[in-house]
């Protein structure tokens, strides 16, 4: 046999349990890895050339390109954090502000709302599933290498231009994803700025497709032989439902945005006619598709994955954890069913049973994992991005909870809006990708992330998302302007955490690949992960 | 217990992965017509028995030509794949240059279609706006389906694409049916749902 065995420690590598149903996991253990045969060794000497420090821009070595795509994504969302600090710290100053000053802070929270939305939330899955799941699935390459630089150097490109849409001296764009009211008719009222808006969109939604397809193909065709479905770990298993639902998603949002397009440029009365709204609202208004409910998706996956890694035991239901996030993917669908009514539900998710029901397999998969979370948990970082991502969908599910027994109007919607997203969406999301980041390190990247800075990182995390969430959730709920006020500075100050938050962690997996390339530790020249037989 | 190298080697199927990656790919260019497809119900349904323009003038006759053309382009595609399975090169490469012929030809039934419609995009309920972006779709499906079969063409004439290899081929088929389905989609959404 071709293939070059080594064996390391089992403390590295974990494995999805399905192998541990009929066997202890002991700690002990050893496993045996394999390294990619002298075969594919040979081929990735052709692809990746014989130097480890090739360069970092042409590679088609995921793992490098998938270090680069979550250090660029941090960095923009530690940048979208930052407009968040300069908005709502402008907010409690907004009731004296002029109408010009009024306006350059909706274009700003515009910007903030957007990037999250389209360029941070979905981008950093894919950007993660890259660097963990060929590992988990015992593949030492992903299927198509050359479309994840694709997926991303579009990226790079879209949030370039998204950004320029914002700068541009042309008035801000016309249109934005996060406006729940379509377009009025106001004839060709196309300028530079929704040009470059629309291109940037589109440009990001195609990069996020082509790493989605990416990861759903190298899932089905490139894991290890004798790896069944049913046997895939959670957080590979959730990259895969949420990669299937996105190749049904997105496309629909890139035909919204060639009609958004086409009535820009060439009529402006689309979207005023009857029967548009609910075109907009599903096919492109941000909360009305299957995105908004998707995006924390892969978090519930990362917990249980590292319930499972840390504990080193089957999760309570075993096999069902997948089935319930296979579950919750496909119910996330169900968004397209609501009428052009579901903009309520992007307020109050538990308004509508469309999207409410997504939370309930949700849910239990997250009563399974703290049932299972009991004796022998090895410490480590990653359990603290665990609560982080438990905590943030438990307050967020307490605040939908007062707010569905309290009355929510005017203004209010907009901040409750801001709130729950923080917390369940973005919060949720955030914490789990770089939560997966942390506790996959040692295989993805070739070091271990520094404990000290990625503890530092989670708990400024941790507080960013609870402070922003829930002061801007509970801002809705009042009606004192000082309060308001108050509310807006905290949250403010929970922005500027996750702006510390995600440049820390940027930071310690730029030490961490430092520190792999001093000890020559290239990780696609490393074993991949293998399953206990 | 520890696994085996041999029992753990890694399988790659880049014949397998190609060919999935080319349905998704497919998928989601039908799901771009479908979503499309989906816009002109909602406002169609919206805007009720006012919906159609009186200046409309569909070419039914350049619209039937255009669902001949690609229908035969996709039985042309099959014939070409079937004689590629039986090593018969000078058939497939006739095959696959005739599809791609008739992918042409199908885009210039629909540009003459847009061409002759008779409609300014700005029309008050959004009518025209739906139509033209539903024949730009189809539009760029033929395209995909002339590029796949010049591909084709060209896999074929260089040996990648041959008997004991054909799902690659198979795979760029599913371009030219495609763009056959999406064409009658089109076709009979906008015939039969005025």
């Amino acid at each position: 046999m071709l293939a070059r065995a080594t064996t390391v420690s089992a403390s590295v590598f974990r494995t999805w349990p399905c192998t541990l149903h009929t066997q202890a996991f002991n700690e002990e253990s050893r496993m045996t890895l394999t390294a990619p045969s002298s075969t594919s060794s040979a081929v990735d000497a052709a692809m990746f050339g014989n130097d480890p420090g090739a360069d970092w821009i042409s590679t088609p070595d995921h793992r490098r390109i998938g270090q680069l795509h979550v250090g660029l994504v941090l960095i923009m969302a530690a940048a979208a954090a930052v407009v968040g600090v300069v908005v709502h710290g402008a907010v409690g100053d907004l009731f004296s502000l002029s109408a010009s000053g009024r306006s350059s802070i909706t274009a700003l929270l515009s910007a903030h709302e957007n990037a999250w939305g389209v360029l941070i939330g979905l981008p950093l899955w894919i950007a993660v599933g890259s660097l963990v799941v060929p590992g988990q699935i015992g593949a030492s390459r992903m299927a198509f290498p050359r479309m994840q630089s694709l997926s991303l150097w579009g990226w790079v490109v879209g949030a370039t231009t998204f950004v320029s849409s914002f700068l541009v001296q042309d008035g801000p764009p016309t249109f934005l994803v996060t406006s729940s009211a379509p377009l009025t008719a106001n004839g060709t009222v196309a300028n530079k700025a929704t040009d470059l808006l629309l291109a940037s969109l589109i440009l990001v939604s195609l990069a996020t497709l082509a790493g989605a397809v990416n990861l759903l193909v190298t899932i089905v065709t490139e894991r290890r032989a004798g790896l069944a479905f049913g046997d895939i770990r959670p957080f590979s298993w959730s990259v895969f439902v949420m990669s299937a639902v996105l190749l049904i998603a997105v496309p629909t949002f890139v035909a919204g945005l060639f009609l958004v397009y086409l009535d820009q440029h060439f009529g402006g009365t689309l979207f005023s006619s009857e029967g548009s709204q609910l075109v907009w609202v599903h096919m492109v208004w941000m909360w009305g598709r299957p995105e908004s409910l998707l995006i924390a998706l892969p978090a519930v996956g990362m917990v249980a994955d590292v319930a499972v890694g840390r504990t080193g035991r089957a999760l309570i239901g075993g096999p069902v954890v997948n089935w319930l996030i296979l579950v919750a993917g496909v119910l996330t669908l169900g968004i397209w069913t609501g009428g052009s009514s579901i903009a309520t539900a992007a307020v109050v998710p538990t308004s509508r049973w469309v999207t409410g029901v997504v939370l309930v397999p949700l849910g239990l998969v997250l009563l399974l994992v703290l049932g299972s979370l009991r004796g022998g948990l090895k410490p480590g970082p990653s359990l603290l991005y665990v609560l982080g991502v438990i905590a943030a969908i438990g307050a967020g599910a307490v605040v939908i909870a007062v707010a569905a027994a309290r009355t929510v109007s005017g203004d209010g919607v907009q901040f409750f809006q801001f709130g729950v997203t923080n917390l369940v969406v973005f919060g949720a999301a955030l914490l789990g990708a770089t939560g997966a980041l942390v506790e996959h390190a040692r295989e993805s990247v070739g070091s271990e992330l520094s404990k000290a800075g990625s503890g530092l990182a989670g708990l400024a995390l941790i507080g960013g998302v609870l402070l922003s969430g829930v002061s801007l959730a509970v801002a809705a709920m009042v009606d004192s302007t000082n309060t308001i006020q108050t509310l807006n500075v905290v949250a403010a100050i929970g922005k500027a955490l996750i702006a510390v938050g995600s440049l820390s962690v940027a930071a310690t997996l730029l030490g961490s690949v430092v520190t792999a390339g001093r000890l020559n530790r290239r990780p696609s020249r490393v074993a991949t992960i293998e399953g206990v037989a | 217990m520890a696994t085996t190298a041999a029992e753990v080697t890694v399988h790659h199927r880049p014949g397998n992965s190609a060919v999935l990656g080319t349905r998704a790919a497919v998928a989601a260019c039908a799901l771009f017509v479908a979503a499309l497809c989906g816009a002109y119900v909602a406002v169609r349904h919206g805007v009720g028995k006012e919906f159609v323009p009186t200046a409309m003038r569909f070419n039914n006759y350049a619209a039937v030509m255009t669902a001949a053309s690609a229908l035969l382009s996709s039985f042309v595609v099959e014939w070409a794949f079937v004689s590629l399975k039986v090593a018969q090169r000078r058939w497939v490469s006739g095959g696959y240059a005739l599809a791609a012929l008739l992918g042409v030809a199908a885009m210039n039934l629909v540009w003459l279609i847009g061409a002759k419609l008779g409609l300014a995009v700005n029309d008050v309920n959004g009518y025209a706006l739906l139509v033209y972006a539903l024949l730009a779709a189809a539009m760029v499906l033929f395209a995909m389906s002339v590029i796949s079969s010049v591909m084709n063409l060209i896999r074929c004439m260089g040996g990648h694409a041959s008997a004991t290899e054909p799902l690659l081929a198979r795979a760029g088929n599913s371009f030219v049916h495609l763009a056959s389905v999406g064409w009658l989609a089109v076709f009979a959404l906008i015939f039969l749902y005025k």
